[in-house]
């Protein structure tokens, strides 16, 4: 008999269609997220900054060390060799090195520079300081029309031997990569329900699991207890600076979502323990306002969309202290959530491969969303700490 | 298609597989529900619902085997069942058998499949829920005892009653034959 069939109720199907859910095409948020994800990390993959270059040196840039009262020639374009520089002297160990920026300031610059050898500059292997461009050993120094002499510090009588001028780009992206972990501890939740189907059964993440538990009730109250938790979020992230303050970040985060049920009616008692694996992808602008030598403070916001792809867990049940029951649950889950984040950070520069970071933050997950009951629904607003370690690359 | 093919199909919300599952299982779990309710209206509101939750919750659902998914929407329909007997408090024991039937096994070979199930769903609530879980559903007592809220033994005696007012019902058939 078990092999026995029905002909169905007339109209059972359209009946059954009719209470489905409307499947819409929808906007493949997912696809799009990952879409802009992949934009950014292949613009922080193949996005070099510039190499530092020289083109000329403005008259400015070498005031600093010519006293002022000297006359300044100006100078002509400088020839790169392949380092980007023009060595003005090939011999001598003291250098002074002139920082450019993109819009021909000087960002650093030697106000003195000590000498061996007075002798230096007019010895043959030296070139002197010359408008910049020629060899010519005889070229009359800057500011000088004297080839005796040389720019010198009036202060110090001390003359820089070799000038390297660096144009160096400023304001261009910084990769770096980090590995956050952390976690929510839980919270717990006691409902207290009499018995009644409709009451117990319809409430509650285990609610077709806890029928039996219904059916056994009889009018004795049933107390549930639920614990909603994160148990574990871990991630790689990738945040692209694009200047000295602004960036963006993305990369992909998996949170487990645990939920902890104790249904006692009686001397019977239901216990279930689910956690549902979500994956998630941020897209973060973070703004850093504050560096401090190797601390820098940042604020981060934006959106995350996050996709429960599987759930597993136990089912147990109880007469007194006697376990009658026990089965594993478990399988694919389709739940999409969209929550909104914004951060404050704090982070810690070790050495040049990247630093520490600890980074509070709060989220709000939007209402609505979901099929099942987690700690996102039950805490659409939270606060989580994540730390970890930022590469930069 | 196989069952398991049939699972993925439905768990990943296909129209079609939806259809198909209808189609196969329709049948099979009409005549389950159909164990447990009289009411004609009442079978086709527990499919329904049934139905609904089959299709949401097959995301969760493991595959243990050929079989394990129309034991797992039996499971679904009986649930649903057992519940509107709940909810109108049907599942109340009956004591009405003569002591004297109560050793006889019924005779089924000789009674056609639609015959005894109109025979099963005729008799009382109470005895034809647990004769469905014990026969059907394949619970042991100890699982029925737990899932109505009765004594072990209570589902024991009930199976006996279900089982001898049958044998009653199978015996005047054969006579009438």
């Amino acid at each position: 008999m078990e092999n026995y069939t029905q002909a169905p109720p007339e109209g059972l199907w359209e009946a059954v269609e009719a209470g489905l859910p409307v499947r819409t095409a929808g906007f493949p948020w997912m696809w799009a997220l990952a879409g802009v994800a992949a934009v950014v990390l292949a613009v922080v993959l193949l996005w070099r900054p510039a190499e530092p270059s020289v083109k000329y040196a403005p008259a400015e840039a070498v005031s600093q060390l010519v006293p002022p009262s000297e006359e300044i020639l100006p100078l002509a374009s400088l020839d790169q060799n392949d380092k980007g520089t023009t060595h003005l002297a090939q011999k001598d160990e003291e250098t002074a090195t002139i920082v450019l920026d993109d819009t021909d300031s000087v960002l650093s610059a030697p106000s003195v520079i000590q000498s061996d050898s007075e002798e230096s500059y007019a010895s043959e292997d030296s070139l002197p300081l010359a408008p910049l461009g020629q060899d010519d050993k005889e070229a009359a120094p800057l500011g000088q029309t004297d080839e005796e002499t040389a720019p010198v510090n009036q202060k110090d009588n001390t003359r820089p031997e070799r000038i390297d001028i660096v144009r160096q780009k400023t304001g261009g992206p910084v990769i770096t990569a980090s590995l956050i972990a952390g976690g929510i501890p839980g919270s717990a939740a006691t409902t207290f329900d009499t018995y009644g189907m409709s009451t117990v059964a319809n409430k509650g993440p285990a609610s077709v699991r806890m029928a039996p538990v219904a059916l056994l009730s009889r009018n004795r109250p049933t107390t549930n207890e639920v614990r909603h938790s994160v148990a574990m979020r871990v991630g790689a992230l990738f945040n692209l600076s694009f200047n000295e303050h602004w960036g963006v970040e993305t990369g992909l985060q998996l949170s487990n979502l645990q939920t902890q049920t104790k249904s006692v009616t009686g001397d019977m008692t239901l216990v279930s323990d689910k956690t549902i694996s979500y994956l998630g992808i941020p897209l973060l602008a973070v703004y850093t306002p504050v560096r401090l030598g190797n601390f820098a403070f940042y604020t981060s916001a934006g959106p995350m969309f996050e996709y429960g792809f599987r759930s597993f867990g136990k089912e147990e049940s109880y007469i007194g202290k006697e376990r009658m029951t026990q089965d594993k649950t478990g399988g694919r889950e389709q739940d999409a959530i969209w929550s909104l984040g914004l951060n404050l950070g704090a982070q810690w520069m070790i050495w040049d491969l990247g630093g520490l970071f600890i980074q509070p933050g709060l989220s709000w997950h939007l209402a609505g969303q979901g099929n099942n009951e987690t700690f996102y629904t039950a805490h659409p607003v939270s606060f989580a700490i994540s730390t970890g370690f930022r590469f930069t690359f | 298609m196989s069952e398991k093919e049939l699972a993925r199909l439905v768990g990943d919300g296909d129209p079609r597989g939806q259809r198909e599952l209808y189609l196969r299982y329709a049948g099979l779990l009409t005549a389950v529900a159909s164990r447990y309710l009289q009411d004609k209206d009442q079978v086709k509101d527990v499919l329904q619902d049934a139905f609904i939750r089959i299709f949401d919750r097959i995301g969760s659902f493991r595959y243990r085997g050929e079989g394990s998914l129309r034991a797992w929407m039996s499971r679904i329909v009986a649930n649903g069942a057992l519940q509107v007997l709940r909810q109108e408090n049907r599942l109340l024991p009956v004591r009405e058998i003569p002591d004297t039937l109560l050793d006889e096994d019924p005779e089924v070979d000789a009674v056609p499949m639609d015959v005894l199930q109109d025979m099963i769903s005729r008799l009382p609530d109470g005895y034809r829920t647990v004769f469905n879980l014990f026969v059907f559903e394949q619970m042991k007592h100890k699982e029925i005892a737990l899932l109505l809220g009765i004594k072990e033994n209570s589902s024991a005696s009930q199976l006996l009653r279900a089982k001898a007012l049958l044998a009653k019902e199978i015996k005047e058939y054969r006579k009438n034959v």
